[in-house]
């Protein structure tokens, strides 16, 4: 027996308290003068005595009640072994894998008959668990002994279109050891495909005591070809300017003839025969993707099919739909950034975006909300009007690109937003001739895929004051250069210079191209829509500064697969089967997203014998050489605390106290009254 | 209303003795009926024709010269006794746990006898003691008797121990008239010594009442815890436990104080037993039944 915070066991010095008082403290007896003690004779008794007959039950229950305090806050535990009832009797742990390479061959139901027939002979007070391995482990069981319900188990796993990962294994049967705390025996079947072995060996480690033997339900490895990517663009203007390109790959195979379709909505609209060496990869361009407008359910498909037919698909979705428009508003007096922005967006954004110029005095007319994204070219002041209908443009999920110059200081303020402008700086009065940047966050979508900014030399910079700012980029005087920030639902951009050449020699460096389609993507909101991913991958619905609007997503059943509280809160979701998924976004934005099963798994090599005994003998070793340690994890005496026990004992102790105490009081008062009664009545 | 000045807790905030006196006997007096019996007083009564027989004492002869007629002058009746009261003023008569203490309570209650003594015209007078004589004032019905005796039971204070031989062995030497005595105190003595004490002065004629003053307390004393109790006038002390009073104090007083009665009554004396929360009307109802006996 111990004690886990021995420390508290100081308490029980408060037991002289109630010694004290009960025993040791002085009965001290004031003299009462009385007529005549004629009748009253020596009955002298002594405190100790005294106190010890009319308060013993009390003194004891004090006593403990102290004791009882003390001992519950320190904790004290027993060391038992542990129970005997599981110890004693086989515990299984029957895992099976159904990622989606055991879709090849119908090794999923292989696995499963021969889990079920593991299960089927779960008897004699053994009890089992059933497990569903993929991405991740799910129980499909409690720890039991009925084979019947073991096998309804089994049955119950679907095959899924995930990856494999056999950490995940491991950490599921060291939750079960530590659960249950009696030795396992670990059933794992399983394709064994290389490909699910973690990185690190040590990730697979099992408990020192749990036996692990892998069932392969597939000798060998299966030539396989899969389409492992596919690259298009997720929005197509021009059906006969869409390129899709697809890499096919083979996996253990032999040189070979394929045929690659490209299909969309079920119409097999182009087919193209590549020939394969062996383990081969071979890519394939479509030059046209004659769809029609809207949302196109498109996929490559190989033929003809293979043993793992599940992989020779690859989806992607396609919308088609008109260029989207752009508003572009300078001052009068500057014709030039119109023209290298308008030429910048026309090479890189693939005929996404259409431009409208406008002067600022001429944007009066103009109705933000029909534009995908508005810039304002260092406009100078805007009518109040139109600055109102862009402030509510953004506040709805617009976007608007600011850059400023010298008309934009003359009113003081940054359009749209209201912060204040503090003058320019002119790098030609300081003892610098031009201001570089020195300084980008690379987690930017924006900065990210834009190279060479450094190299930029800028002559003027406008300074900004106001809170809210995110900095995309700053100069070498410690100014922030480039900027973005929230306002509602929408985006606004800064570029505290301007495109005129001017200012800067931006548009003459060739990072003014991936600048100005990555900032026309972003403000567009482009780079959201993810037209193809894969199982398990995330799916980013929000960022954490957008407010709560409601997302829905529909399955490629058609039903919803959020419910209302992750319609409204989630940030990402894990899409976990293949299909086309359709994304309802607020203000009416519409997106659709195809999900195909890892690629991981279409390469069907095994995992070497030596390596799969290894991580079976691993758990062997590991228990012979522990079995001390092994018997000793849980043979080992445990410590079992009785708080439980302490604390209802002290309730009782309490309640007696309480009981008894006042009892005593009642009593004596009881006795007084009735005296009185008596002597009134004798007295009358 | 009246009862109210009865009660002794009411009375002891009265600090004249004869307001005292007075309240206590007019408000006990006016709940009476006059006596309807006539007799040798000075209060005049009635006119009655002589017959044969009459005493010619009672012929009122100025009557007789101016209408020739004899007649008979009547008066109320009067008897001539002579009241005594003895109190205690012993240390233990100080005891008090009701507010009003024993010394206090037989002061009132001797008061209010000698008041209604004085209404009557009889001679009374009063004795006070402990373990001697302190004061002593003789039965007379002379002028100013009230103010001597009231004065006398002012003067009164508990001190010393009781005793009965000595104080009541002298009494007897100048105590021939035969009276109503009666004797206040708490008797804490043997009853067989008390009686043999007081009952000499039954020889000489008196009635003698003894009226035994007890606090409630002594009666049924109530201890929540053990006590160390002094004795008032011996200084001795005894720890009393809550059950001893309890269970065994209360047979004893009680058997002491049915042998007291016993003993009194067997030797002619009354007994009466009062406590110092009750009224004093029922001390005074005993001593007028004793009062009326005597006449």
């Amino acid at each position: 027996m111990g004690f886990l915070s021995p420390w508290f066991l100081g308490g029980l010095l408060a037991v002289g308290l109630p010694i004290y008082l009960h025993l040791l403290k002085q009965h001290k007896q004031i003299p009462v003068p009385f007529s005549s003690l004629m009748f009253f004779e020596k009955r002298t008794q002594s405190s100790v005595k005294h106190k010890r007959l009319k308060h013993i039950l009390l003194f004891v229950l004090r006593l403990l009640l102290l004791i009882l305090l003390a001992l519950l806050f320190a904790g004290p535990y027993i060391l038992q072994k542990p129970s005997s009832a599981n110890s004693g009797k086989r515990n299984v742990v029957i895992a099976v894998d159904h990622s989606f390479s055991m879709r090849q061959g119908a090794q999923l139901e292989k696995a499963k008959r021969e889990a079920a027939a593991l299960a089927a002979g779960i008897g004699n007070g053994a009890r089992a668990e059933v497990l569903a391995v993929g991405m991740h482990s799910r129980a499909m069981s409690q720890m039991i002994s009925d084979p019947g319900q073991l096998r309804a188990s089994v049955e119950a796993i679907a095959p899924s279109d995930e990856r494999s990962d056999y950490s995940e294994l491991g950490r599921a049967i060291r939750g079960i050891a530590e659960a249950e705390r009696v030795p396992l025996e670990v059933h794992f079947f399983t394709d064994a495909q290389q490909t699910s072995m973690p990185a690190n060996f040590s990730d697979l480690a099992m408990p020192a005591d749990a036996k692990l033997t892998v069932h392969r339900t597939r000798e060998s490895a299966k030539p396989n070809w899969t389409v492992e990517t596919v690259t298009a663009s997720g929005r197509i203007f021009d059906t006969k300017k869409a390129r899709v390109q697809a890499t096919i790959v083979g996996y253990a195979t032999p040189a070979a003839k394929k045929q690659v379709k490209l299909i969309a909505n079920g119409k097999t609209l182009d087919s193209k025969s590549i020939d394969l060496a062996a383990d081969g990869r071979a890519s394939v361009e479509f030059v046209s993707l004659d769809s029609s407008y809207g949302f196109n359910k498109c996929e490559i498909r190989i033929e003809p099919p293979d043993e793992f037919p599940s992989d020779d698909v690859f989806r992607f979705a396609v919308e088609r739909a008109d260029p989207r428009r752009v508003l572009f508003v300078h001052s009068s007096d500057d014709a030039r950034s119109p023209l290298y922005y308008r030429t910048a967006l026309e090479a890189a954004g693939n005929g996404n975006f259409v431009m409208d110029v406008v002067t600022a005095g001429q944007a009066l007319n103009q109705s933000p909300e029909k534009f995908a994204f508005i810039v304002l070219s260092d406009p100078g002041p805007l009518a109040q009007s139109f600055e109102d209908s862009l402030k509510r443009y953004v506040n709805a999920g617009g976007a608007v690109l600011i850059t400023l110059g010298r008309s934009s200081v003359g009113s003081g303020k940054v359009p749209v937003t209201g912060d204040a402008l503090d003058g320019t700086r002119i790098a030609s009065r300081s003892a610098e001739r031009f201001y570089n940047i020195t300084w980008t966050d690379t987690t930017n979508p924006v900065i990210a895929k834009t190279a060479g900014l450094d190299r930029v030399k800028f002559y003027q910079i406008v300074n900004v004051q106001g809170q809210g700012w995110r900095h995309m980029a700053r100069v070498s005087n410690g100014n922030w250069i480039m900027a973005e920030k929230q306002m509602g639902e929408g985006r606004i951009m800064v570029l505290a210079s301007a495109f005129d050449n001017v200012a800067n020699d931006l548009p003459l460096h060739p990072t003014f191209l991936p600048l100005v389609e990555q900032s026309a993507r972003w403000l567009a909101r482009e780079t959201e829509s993810a037209t193809n991913m894969f199982v398990g991958a995330p799916l980013e619905l929000r960022t954490a500064r957008e407010r709560a609007t409601n997302i829905e997503i529909l399955d490629p059943d058609g039903k919803r697969v959020l419910s209302l509280e992750e319609s409204l809160k989630a940030q990402t979701i894990s899409l976990d089967r293949e299909g086309f998924y359709e994304i309802r976004r607020a203000q009416g934005r519409q997106s659709m997203v195809a999900v195909n099963a890892p690629r991981l798994e279409s390469n069907l090599a095994m995992v070497p014998p030596e390596t799969l005994a290894l991580w079976e003998n691993k758990g062997k070793a590991d228990a012979a050489t522990g079995a001390q340690a092994a018997a000793s994890d849980f043979e080992k005496p445990q410590p079992v605390t009785y708080w439980r026990p302490l604390l209802a004992l002290l309730l009782l102790a309490v309640l007696a106290e309480s009981f008894i105490a006042s009892r005593h009081l009642e009593t004596g008062e009881a006795v007084d009254d009735e005296i009185d009664d008596k002597i009134h009545k004798e007295a009358a | 209303m009246l009862e109210r000045f009865l009660n002794p807790s009411v009375l002891a905030s009265i600090s004249n003795l004869e307001l005292v006196a007075k309240t206590v006997v007019d408000g006990f007096v006016s709940g009476l009926h006059r006596s309807p019996d006539f007799g040798f007083s000075q209060e005049f009564a009635e006119y009655r024709a002589y017959t044969e027989g009459d005493d010619l004492r009672h012929v009122d002869w100025n009557v007789f010269a101016r209408t020739e007629k004899i007649v008979l002058k009547r008066f109320r009746g009067e008897t001539n006794s002579q009241v005594t009261v003895i109190l205690d003023a012993s240390a233990s008569m100080g005891f008090s746990s009701t507010g009003v203490s024993k010394i206090d309570y037989g002061r009132f209650l001797t008061a209010s006898m000698l008041y209604m003594a004085n209404l009557q015209r009889d001679a009374y007078g009063v004795l006070v003691f402990d373990d001697e004589i302190r004061h002593y004032v003789q039965p007379s019905s002379r002028q100013g008797q009230l103010h001597r005796v009231l004065h006398a039971l002012d003067k009164a204070v508990p001190a010393a121990r009781t005793d009965y031989a000595k104080p009541f062995f002298h009494f007897q030497q100048f105590h021939r008239r035969r009276g109503i005595t009666a004797v206040v105190s708490d008797f804490w003595e043997s009853p067989k010594k008390i009686v043999d004490t007081i009952k000499p002065l039954r020889f000489h004629g008196n009635d003698v009442v003894l009226f035994h003053l007890l606090d409630p307390q002594e009666l049924r004393p109530k201890f929540r815890d053990s006590v160390l109790l002094v004795d008032s006038e011996t200084n001795r002390t005894v720890e009393v436990t809550p059950d001893y009073a309890r269970n065994e104090y209360g047979p004893k007083i009680d058997a002491h104080i049915a042998e007291l009665k016993s003993e009194a009554e067997s030797n002619g004396l009354d007994y009466c037993q009062i406590m110092t929360d009750a009224p004093l009307d029922a001390a005074l109802r005993e001593y007028l039944t004793l009062r009326k006996g005597r006449n």
